[in-house]
């Protein structure tokens, strides 16, 4: 992925700021980031993420694959050291590929043996998504500073309202 | 849709195997071991394919193998570890160890993404058997790269573009396909400018799509383009201007005694537009094989100026 700002190098980092329950996200490049650390850039996009509290992506995660990859390999790279590494840093992986991909599932083929698995629903059960229990569990996540999970719900939230005014049409 | 100026079609599969580390993270010896694995098992299934070991390659014949766009540049420039699994026809050609465990990679002559795709559904599913590749119910296949989570596929068509590209509207088609999901490339893929009027279009996502949509995708932007590509030859075939510069190319081609890789590439252009407005009675096909038989690695000639006159000597006994 490349970095939000110079639109050059590969991003390495991501920032987050949270104001009033909205989380924002940026993904820099190591330069960038260095120059945000240092408060010395004044463009549009610095601006505005200018952190009120700052949250470095890259220095949460401990945890190390079986592989050896660390999280801040991956975040470095922008690449995983094996297919394991998608199961142990679910968490981590999962604001970056929403930004690849909009969070989307597979719905494509699959190995025969996992034939027997219906594959992946488009959307999730309309249980899951009542607007109510996401606001809750968003406020819930906001308040543990789980800032992945609640960037997650906030999408959530905005989906289901595109949705309900799509149908509203 | 017309099609003479879709000269081939390519479907790839980005697969690895069950819990083994990405090549990047794999020592020589662990490469050397999944090598000897997928090759024993692909050549059982596959007996046509003819492993290659890209490590016993030469410079020049790795990139001649890239000039056939058998395999990537990536690949013919780091080859430790690596391997090539190509058929004797070259519709079908699997790298080992590029940036995934395997790329599947199946070809065809011409627009045929069925086709290709047929053919890399029947390897995949045959190895799949055997090699167990790794896959997750949401995430899809999984791949060195998270930008190809999902199917693993990259399906892409090489179109010849003259009369877009000519007008500067080429630009704008460019980034509208992007805003659709799929990329412009040049000849040889990422990163490389394009020559020739050739470019390679191809899908950019490949999660929260099944390969038929992703298909059905790529055919429909192809036909848009193939709408403006048309429109405008329309406008500009029958002109005097047009058909001199396509006349004057063929000339130069068949006289020249010394052309650059670059005059060739550019004159070559030109001549196939002629031949796909039935200006030139040329085979295509046989314009193709040209296209690669000129570029440099395939001259296989060490010296540059000896490379040029054997260059134009080639292209004058090809359209002869
Ligand atoms: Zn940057
Ligand atoms: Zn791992």
């Amino acid at each position: 992925m490349l970095c939000e700002n110079c639109k050059k190098n590969n991003a390495t980092t991501y920032f987050k700021r949270n104001i009033n329950g909205n989380i924002q996200e940026v993904y820099l490049c190591s330069e960038c980031a260095a120059k945000l650390d240092l408060g010395g850039m004044s463009s549009t996009l610095f601006d505005f993420f200018m952190p009120t509290k700052l949250r470095v992506g890259t220095e949460k995660s401990h945890k190390t694959c079986t592989c050896g990859t660390t999280f801040y390999n991956i975040a470095k790279t922008g690449k995983v050291g094996c297919p394991d590494c998608y199961e142990t840093f679910k968490n981590e992986i999962a604001p970056i590929l929403r930004k690849i991909n909009g969070g989307k599932r597979h719905v494509g083929r699959q190995p025969r043996r996992f034939d027997r698995v219906a594959p992946a629903p488009r959307t999730e059960s309309p249980a899951e998504n009542t607007e109510e229990l996401l606001r809750n569990q968003l406020a819930e996540a906001i308040k543990a500073e789980n800032f992945e999970e609640a960037a997650m719900l906030r999408d959530k939230i905005k989906a289901l309202k595109e949705e309900k005014g799509n149908e509203q049409q | 849709m017309n099609s003479n100026n879709i000269l081939s079609t390519r479907i790839r599969f980005a697969r690895n195997l069950e819990s083994t580390p990405f090549p990047a993270k794999l020592t020589s010896e662990k490469k050397k071991e999944l090598l000897l694995k997928v090759k024993d098992t692909a050549k059982q299934l596959f007996p046509d394919l003819d492993y290659i070991d890209a490590m016993q390659l030469t410079t020049s014949q790795a990139g001649s193998l890239m000039e056939e766009r058998l395999i990537s540049p990536e690949f013919a420039n780091n080859r430790e570890g690596a391997g090539l699994l190509l058929s004797k026809d070259k519709s079908t050609a699997i790298m080992l160890n590029e940036e995934d465990h395997l790329r599947i990679q199946t070809f065809e002559k011409g627009y045929a993404l069925d086709k290709a795709f047929k053919r890399a559904v029947e390897t995949d599913e045959a190895l799949d058997e055997k090699l167990s590749f790794a896959f997750n119910e949401n995430l899809g296949y999984l791949t060195h790269c998270p930008t190809n989570l999902g199917t693993g596929m990259r399906a892409s068509v090489l179109v010849h573009l003259p009369a877009l590209s000519g007008s500067g509207v080429i630009n704008k088609t460019i980034s509208l396909i992007g805003q659709y999901g799929f990329t412009v490339r040049g000849l040889y893929g990422e990163g490389t400018r394009s020559e020739g009027s050739l470019y390679q279009i191809s899908n950019q996502t490949s999660i929260g799509l099944t390969e038929d949509e992703i298909l059905e995708r790529l055919e429909e932007v192809l036909e848009k383009i193939q709408e403006n590509e048309t429109y405008l030859r329309e406008k500009l075939s029958a002109t005097p201007e047009i058909q001199d510069k396509i006349f004057r190319a063929y000339g130069i081609l068949l006289n020249a005694r010394i052309i650059s890789s670059k005059e060739a590439v550019a004159l070559l252009s030109k001549v196939r537009y002629g031949a796909e407005a039935g200006l030139l009675n040329l085979d295509l096909a046989n314009l193709d094989s040209l296209l690669i038989k000129i570029q440099p690695y395939n001259l296989n000639e060490e010296d540059p100026k000896q490379r040029d006159i054997k260059r134009a000597q080639i292209i004058r006994t090809s359209l002869c």
